[in-house]
């Protein structure tokens, strides 16, 4: 479509543009440019030239220069810190994405078949999309408290009432193993809400003939689901899965706040070891190495995506 | 419209389907809303009913000690106008910049509109710790380090906005605009009075984004402020919370307060908002 909507409201006012237009379009993309030209373009370009080099914004004592591949070849082959942070990353996003595509989807699906109360149902579920990083780690760090915390504490009651016992607790943030999920499941928490959202106008575009057509050929509820509405949210889920694993492979605030990167590295990504790199040891250079890497991983793992989404389902 | 057309089950069973549908997005509900009511409640709770077990929902004997202590302690009022300062301005500039752009990268025809839309598009796949080092070491050039000015002046345009106001412009016909050319006028005063005004459900859906985003945000306030009095509230929460770990009362209490504004505005403004959320879903 697009094109056709989008058929510019000048055509046929003459010869070429006014005066007038000239100036709108000025005001409107000149700064844009200038704008873009400081701030996205140029940084990017800098820090791709400085990858190279061993740039270091406080010593005064060490020139700059070139060090060619060296960064890169430190990071790809002699960092075992970075193997490690991308696989947590990779980890981190391989926990978030379907996990949250597959909630917020049926979520989505129930709350659309509702008769009442649709939109106090999105609300609800939609409250923690707008908590801020900082605040959520503050009151998920007290949920996973493994002595005192409200899971805990919830979970300790459950297993009482029923009468069992049992030796010794899970510790959430505090065990290396478990420091991973409980940061997805915080993020799930905050996040679905929005997916639920975008995945409700995505079902409104199906029609409801559609699931009446199923219904004739006998289908029940599940198989409606199955076989009318996933096939038919097919974009809406490849924006979500796309735009999710973008998002969670830039993952930091969460775990610079909650875990500090620990216990033993088990929650150190590549934005968190970026972030060190550049400001705790002032190597802005390898650090932005990691930069244009980490743009690398993203880069190949969307066109993969895409590809994966178009063809899979294509009848 | 019927109850009917709405619901795709609308046999007999659909009555026992919709309790069932009722009970299991209830349950998904108290748990989605659980953290949150957990950390009001506490932010009144007495410091026994804190470590409590088992787990004081509601304390019996409220106090505002939590909301005093963390007030009195950080000075709230301070980081509040500051994060008010620090949302408020980028959301006006961006609203309208994105209005602009979006308006003439929608209707007005000039050479390049493509290129410049499809480029705006291809920055939002930057991500943005390629931009983050490079910046920072610009703001020292510029001598921004510690201003404002580093966190409000890189970033004036928005191209989630731009690409927001573009599709809903594309829905606006055009006839509309060609009145107001017939009758000469011309197209700064086009924009300003006849499509600044039809724009309002895009740009309050933006705004509350802009808003949500500005106020949440803390990687780059933390890199670039270093004094205090300059925090905002997510900054000085978290250097709070680092300081008083264990004081889970007031550390609550501070988180509490840092979301209300949000809270609020969403309260207001809910059917703008989901509204946004959905248009960002259109086009992947």
């Amino acid at each position: 479509m697009g094109s056709f909507a989008s058929e510019p409201a000048l055509r046929g006012h003459g010869k070429g543009l006014k005066q007038g237009t000239w100036t709108i379009v000025a005001l409107a993309i000149g700064p844009l440019i200038l704008s873009y030209g400081i701030f996205l373009i140029f940084p990017m370009i800098y820090a791709f030239v400085m990858s190279f080099t061993n740039w270091n914004p406080v010593s005064m004592r060490t020139p700059l220069r070139a060090v060619g591949v060296a960064n890169y070849s430190e990071l790809l082959f002699k960092d075992p810190l970075f193997w490690t942070s991308l696989k947590n990353t990779i980890y981190y996003a391989a926990l978030r994405v379907p996990a949250g595509l597959v909630i917020s989807m049926v979520l989505a699906t129930l709350i659309n078949s509702l008769r009442r109360l649709k939109g106090f149902y999105r609300s609800i579920y939609y409250l923690p999309v707008l908590t801020s990083t900082v605040a959520a780690a503050i009151m998920w760090n007290w949920i996973y408290q493994p002595r005192f915390g409200l899971l805990n504490s919830v979970l300790a009651s459950l297993i009482g009432s029923l009468g069992l016992q049992v030796s010794g607790m899970p510790r959430y943030l505090m065990d290396a193993k478990m420091a991973m999920p409980s940061i997805a499941v915080m993020s799930l928490w905050k996040g679905i809400g929005y997916d639920i959202v975008i995945f409700l106008a995505g079902l409104q575009g199906i029609p409801s003939s559609m699931y009446d057509a199923a219904k004739v050929d006998g289908a029940t509820g599940l198989q409606a689901f199955w076989h009318v509405t996933v096939p038919l949210l097919r974009p809406t889920i490849a924006f979500i899965a796309i735009t999710g694993v973008i998002g969670s492979l830039q993952v930091f605030t969460e775990m610079y706040i909650m875990t500090q990167g620990g216990p033993v590295n088990s929650t150190r990504t590549i934005v968190y070891m970026l972030f060190d790199q550049a400001f705790v040891n002032s190597r802005f250079g390898y650090a932005s190495a990691i930069s244009f890497v980490l743009f690398a991983v993203i880069m190949a793992i969307t066109l993969l995506q895409r590809r994966v989404l178009a063809t899979e389902w294509a009848y | 419209m019927t109850d009917r057309a709405l619901a795709p089950t609308k046999t007999s069973r659909g009555a026992w389907g919709q309790f069932a549908l009722y009970i299991v997005l209830t349950v998904g509900a108290i748990i989605s809303f659980a953290p949150f009511f957990w950390m009001i409640s506490s932010a009144f709770k007495q410091p026994a009913e804190i470590r409590a077990y088992p787990p004081v929902w509601i304390s019996r004997n409220p106090t505002m000690d939590n909301i005093i202590k963390i007030w009195g302690e950080l000075d709230f009022s301070l980081y509040f106008r500051n994060s008010l300062i620090l949302s408020i301005t980028p959301t006006v500039i961006i609203l309208f910049t994105s209005a602009l752009v979006g308006y003439v990268l929608a209707k007005v025809r000039f050479p390049g509109s493509n290129i410049v839309f499809l480029s705006v598009l291809a920055t939002m796949m930057i991500p943005y710790p390629v931009t983050l080092i490079p910046r920072f070491q610009m703001m020292i050039w510029f001598g921004w380090m510690d201003s404002y000015r580093a966190i409000i002046i890189p970033g004036f345009y928005s191209s989630f906005g731009i690409f927001l106001v573009r599709q809903f412009m594309d829905s606006i016909p055009d006839d509309l605009l060609d009145a107001g050319r017939i009758d000469g006028a011309a197209e700064l005063r086009i924009f300003l009075q006849l499509i600044l005004p039809l724009m309002k459900p895009v740009l309050a859906a933006l705004g509350i984004f802009q808003f949500m985003w500005s106020w949440n945000d803390f990687l780059w306030p933390l890199l670039i402020l270093n004094t205090q009095d300059k925090f905002s509230l997510p900054l000085a929460i978290a250097a709070f919370t680092s300081e008083n770990i264990v004081d889970y009362g007031a550390t609550m209490a501070g988180a509490a307060i840092s979301v209300a504004p949000v809270l609020i505005v969403f309260l207001f403004l809910q059917k703008y908002f989901v509204s946004g959320v959905a248009m960002t879903g259109i086009k992947g």
